[in-house]
C-alpha cells in the first residue's frame, strides 16, 4: 500500500477544482448591459453569481433580463415563483417571449441605500448541440421588513446550439449601478 | 458628456473587457424591451387585482352564507 505522502506527490501541480472562475464584472458606473462573450466550451455547466441593484428611482424591484447568443427572437419561456416568508406573493409563467427573465429580481435605487439583490443562475449542459437550453435561478433581496425569495426557470428553444454569450439587462430600461457584480463560473464533470 | 447608455463586454477567451456605448439599434431594442415589460407588468397587476377582488368577494359570501359564483369558488378551491 502506498504511503499517503507518496500518493499525494503524484498529483503535484494538477488542478482538482471542478468549479472555476471564468470572468467577473464589477460595475463602477451606471451600465445598461453586461455581456460575457466567447464563453469557452470547456465546461459542462455554467453558473452566474450576481449582486445587483437597478438605477430606478422608484421603490420596489426590477426584472433582470437575460439573452443568450444575442438572440432577440421569441425563443424563450419562463416560470417564476416568489414568497415573502409567509405567503406566495407572486407567480407567473410566459411562453414565446423575447428573453429569459428573473422577475422582480433587482432591488432599486428608490429603496433604502446600499440594499442589493443577490442570486445564483445555472445554465445546464450549455455546450450540447442536441438539447434546448435550460436555466434555473434562485434569487432575492431583503429590505429589513420587506423583500422576498424567488425561484425562476427558463427555456431557450431557438436551436440546440451551444451557448457562447450571455447578456444581462435591467428590463425597465434602467441601469445596473455601481458595486453591482456579475461573476461567471464554469463547472466541470457531470 | 454623453448620455448614451453603455454596455460592458467581456471576451471570455481573452479576458479583454470593453465599455462600449450602445448602438442606435441596441437603444431601440432596449426601449422595445422596456415597453413590453411595462405592458406585461400592467396585465399581471390587473390579473392579480381581479383575483384579489374575487377572493374578497368569495370570503364575504362564505361568511354571509350566500351562494358563490363559479369564478369565486374557483379562486378558493384548487
Amino acid at each position: 500500500m502506498p504511503i499517503l505522502g507518496t500518493v499525494a506527490s503524484q498529483f503535484s501541480g494538477k488542478s482538482f477544482s471542478s468549479f472555476e472562475s471564468i470572468q467577473t464584472v464589477n460595475i463602477t458606473s451606471n451600465t445598461a448591459t453586461i455581456t460575457f462573450s466567447s464563453i469557452p466550451a470547456t465546461y459542462t455547466h455554467l453558473q452566474v453569481r450576481f449582486i445587483g441593484r437597478s438605477s430606478n428611482v422608484s421603490a420596489g424591484t426590477d426584472n433582470l433580463q437575460i439573452r443568450l447568443n444575442s438572440d432577440t427572437g421569441s425563443n424563450y419561456a419562463e416560470h417564476y415563483l416568489a414568497g415573502d416568508g409567509n405567503n406566495t406573493v407572486s407567480a407567473s409563467a410566459q411562453s414565446s417571449i423575447t428573453n429569459l427573465v428573473l422577475r422582480e429580481c433587482l432591488s432599486r435605487n428608490g429603496n433604502s441605500a446600499s440594499i442589493f439583490s443577490t442570486g445564483v443562475i445555472d445554465f445546464l449542459d450549455y455546450t450540447s448541440t442536441n438539447k434546448n437550453k435550460t436555466m434555473r435561478a434562485l434569487f432575492g433581496h431583503d429590505r429589513n421588513g420587506a423583500g422576498y425569495l424567488a425561484l425562476g426557470s427558463g427555456l431557450y428553444f431557438a436551436t440546440p446550439a451551444a451557448i457562447t454569450s450571455i447578456s444581462f439587462t435591467v428590463q425597465s430600461s434602467n441601469n445596473f449601478v455601481q458595486y453591482s457584480q456579475f461573476a461567471l463560473y464554469g463547472i466541470k464533470g457531470a | 458628456m454623453s448620455d448614451t447608455p453603455t454596455k460592458i463586454v467581456v471576451d471570455c477567451s481573452t479576458g479583454e473587457t470593453q465599455i462600449i456605448p450602445l448602438t442606435a439599434e441596441e437603444i431601440t431594442q432596449r426601449e422595445t424591451d422596456a415597453a413590453a415589460y411595462a405592458t406585461a407588468q400592467a396585465e399581471r397587476e390587473e390579473a392579480e387585482a381581479a383575483t384579489a377582488a374575487l377572493k374578497a368577494s368569495a370570503r364575504t359570501k362564505l361568511i354571509a352564507g350566500t351562494p358563490l359564483t363559479e369564478a369565486e369558488a374557483a379562486v378558493l378551491v384548487i
